[in-house]
């Protein structure tokens, strides 16, 4: 087993040397030259070349990129052209933000989206059922950055429930009750599409899970209806559940990219954005890299999560 | 001892004029039709016909296990120990599910949960409906595996059913089966997933549970060994209807109706198969299929298929009549046999 976790560890290596290339790569395929943009408009072409030079970009592509990964290796993301400070100090305590927005956005969208889920299936044909999957497809089908527009037009402007943006509040910093304050919007309009997704998901495991012999098995015990949901229908249901919902994470990143500009919300995807409007390359590529490890090492926590819950993997890989 | 038990007038599980009707989305079926059957304590009796005939649809009728969704209506009475089940409400229902009465499930493959070890499983089933601590069902959980002639019950009480094989799996279902005590067992097609040999290890466990527990059987099969081997009593059913009903030996030695006949006629024996000629002897075959239970003609629903279907059969419904009464009561559905309505 743990040497099952251990190979499994590793290879998300080779995983993340193939993201490093990718992102490099993505890097040349932007228009515009970082020379050209730290200096300025108006500045001689005698002084873009010599700078490219001493940035080292006029070297051969290999030799760029060798020179970028050996700093990556030793924890240096870099420095920011613009910024004029190490990326990682500027990345690290927004990387932390975006994670709080993530956490809070998946579990908003997994407790809801099982739920959702779980009463859909029990109740399938129900108007419950019609109306929750309805919305469901709807939400589905709207883009992030239009909900969090129109969440905070009702919630924020309309019904001044909620703060506008930003994650405390400036004048009076209050702590927890404030940061919960201020993420309820922006993890809602990132959570929408994936508690849908979940939420019809869900739906069909469960109703798949009900129609097994088991099930109907332990029915004719006697047993109540309601354990049997819970012990029985919900645990073989968590597999399928628990994938869809790592693979949420990529896509919330993704989208909390865009509730993080509409709130003003001083993640990552904000920084990011920031970064390619002003053609800050090393920030671009340190803040995909950042993303990409953290949807890798998710995906490497759902999998080992898979094998503890079931028996039959579990005995597959102690048979390798 | 009571007057009630003294007496013992009642029997365990009585079936009278059941007939069950289903919602399809073609419109109302009437899956079961007229079904009489009584159970006495410690008895075993098997219930024969082929697939949609209606006996899975007689074990939801009896245990009441047919989703509201589908189910229509019941009529007629079934009775445990003289307590109608339609009369009693969903709660005692739950009581009888288990502890009076307990199913042997069909596919013992697929009728364990995957995620659990088994033991666990019968255990659950013991805490919920019994009054034990957790070490006592699980003590008694490893009786039962014991008793069910598994060798080493402590590392099968903690397998996943994908460890097991198909044989000790059945056995584990049998001893879920008995993990409340209950009075009657319904054991639906519990050999047919299982190889010839295994078949009659479990078949005998059967018999052995009936005489050390006293626990009845109702066995529900398509093959008449199964039936020659343990039943005392069996019952043969067509297309939703009990068509011949007696003592195993009546039945078998001398089959009345033409379709318990023709099923009898199409179990190979060995002087065919060692018949120089075999190739030129077909084994008997029952022409046709099943009737369509959404349309039903007003006569016999084996004319189509009968050997010996006379006009009269197309246009009278055949009732249940005795060919030889009393306790070993032998009785046919068909209009051609002589002898009295039931």
């Amino acid at each position: 087993m743990l040497r099952y976790v251990l190979s499994r560890i590793l290879s998300t290596i080779p995983v993340l040397f193939g993201v490093t290339i990718v992102v490099f790569l993505l890097i040349q395929l932007i228009p515009g030259d970082p020379a050209k943009s730290i200096l300025g408009a108006d500045a001689t072409p005698e002084a873009v070349e010599e700078l490219r030079n001493n940035m080292g970009l006029n070297e051969p592509l290999i030799v760029q990129y060798g020179a970028w990964l050996s700093q990556l290796l030793q924890g240096d993301l870099g420095y920011s052209y613009t910024l004029h400070t190490p990326i990682i100090e500027e990345l690290m305590p927004r990387f932390v933000n975006s994670l709080i927005l993530t956490v809070a956005s998946m579990l908003i969208c997994v407790t809801l989206g099982v739920i959702l889920g779980l009463i859909s299936a029990l109740k399938k044909g129900s108007f419950f059922d019609k109306a929750s999957m309805g919305v469901a497809l709807i939400g589905a089908s709207m883009p992030v950055f239009w909900i969090a527009l129109m969440l905070m037009w009702l919630f924020s402007i309309k019904l001044n429930i909620f703060p506008v943006s930003g994650m405390y509040n400036m004048r009076n910093p209050g702590g927890f009750m404030d940061l919960l304050h201020h993420i309820v919007l922006p993890a809602f309009a990132t959570a929408t599409v994936s508690l849908a997704v979940i939420a019809r998901l869900t739906r069909s495991t469960v109703i798949d899970i009900l129609q097994k012999d088991y099930v109907n098995y332990f029915h004719s015990f006697g047993l109540s209806k309601s354990k049997i949901n819970i012990v029985h229908v919900m645990r073989n249901s968590l597999p399928p559940i628990i994938n869809i919902s790592g693979l949420q994470v990529g896509y919330i990143m993704g989208g909390a990219l865009f509730s993080e500009v509409v709130f003003n919300w001083p993640g990552i995807g904000q920084a990011l954005y920031v970064a390619v409007t002003s053609n800050d390359y090393p920030t671009i590529q340190a803040g995909i890299l950042l993303i990409a490890l953290t949807f890798v090492v998710v995906n490497l926590v759902v999998d080992l999560l898979n094998v503890w819950l079931s028996p039959r993997l579990q005995d597959s890989i102690k048979a390798e | 001892m009571n007057v009630q038990s003294a007496l013992n007038t009642e029997s365990l599980l009585k079936v009278e004029g059941l007939s069950t009707k289903i919602k399809t989305p073609e419109g109302v079926l009437t899956v079961l039709e007229d079904v009489n059957l009584t159970i006495e304590k410690g008895e075993i009796m098997a219930i024969v016909g082929e697939s949609g005939s209606g006996k899975s649809m007689m074990i939801n009728s009896i245990l009441q296990l047919l989703p509201k969704t589908l189910l229509e209506a019941y009529s007629g009475n079934i009775e445990v120990e003289g307590e109608n089940l339609f009369a009693i409400g969903e709660k005692k229902m739950q009581e009888i599910r288990g502890k009076k009465i307990s199913l042997v499930a069909q596919n013992a493959m697929t009728s364990l949960d995957p995620s659990y070890r088994v033991g666990k499983q019968i255990v659950e089933i013991m805490l919920e409906k019994t009054g034990l601590t957790k070490e006592q069902a699980k003590e008694k959980a490893l009786n039962l595996l014991e008793q069910m002639g598994i060798d080493d019950p402590k590392r099968i009480f903690q397998s996943y059913p994908h460890q097991l094989s198909g044989g000790l799996r059945q056995r584990v279902v049998i001893a879920m089966s008995l993990a409340c005590d209950p009075d009657l067992i319904i054991a639906d097609e519990p050999t047919s997933a299982l190889d010839p040999t295994v078949q009659l290890q479990v078949l005998d466990l059967f018999q052995t549970i009936n005489q050390q527990f006293g626990t009845a059987i109702l066995m529900i099969t398509h093959d008449f060994g199964v039936v020659a081997r343990i039943a005392e009593k069996v019952a043969v059913m067509y297309a939703g209807q009990i068509v011949e009903k007696g003592e195993t030996a009546d039945v078998i030695f001398n089959p009345t109706h033409p379709y318990t006949q023709s099923l009898i006629k199409c179990i190979p024996n060995l002087d065919w198969v060692f018949d120089k000629g075999a190739g030129k002897k077909p084994l008997w075959q029952i022409k046709g299929e099943p009737p369509n239970l959404m349309n039903l003609s007003q006569g016999c629903r084996f004319f189509n298929r009968c050997h010996v279907a006379k006009d009269i059969c197309q246009s009278t419904n055949p009732l249940l009549k005795t060919v030889k009464p009393y306790r070993n009561e032998h009785s046919v559905r068909c209009v051609l046999i002589g002898g009295g309505n039931e």
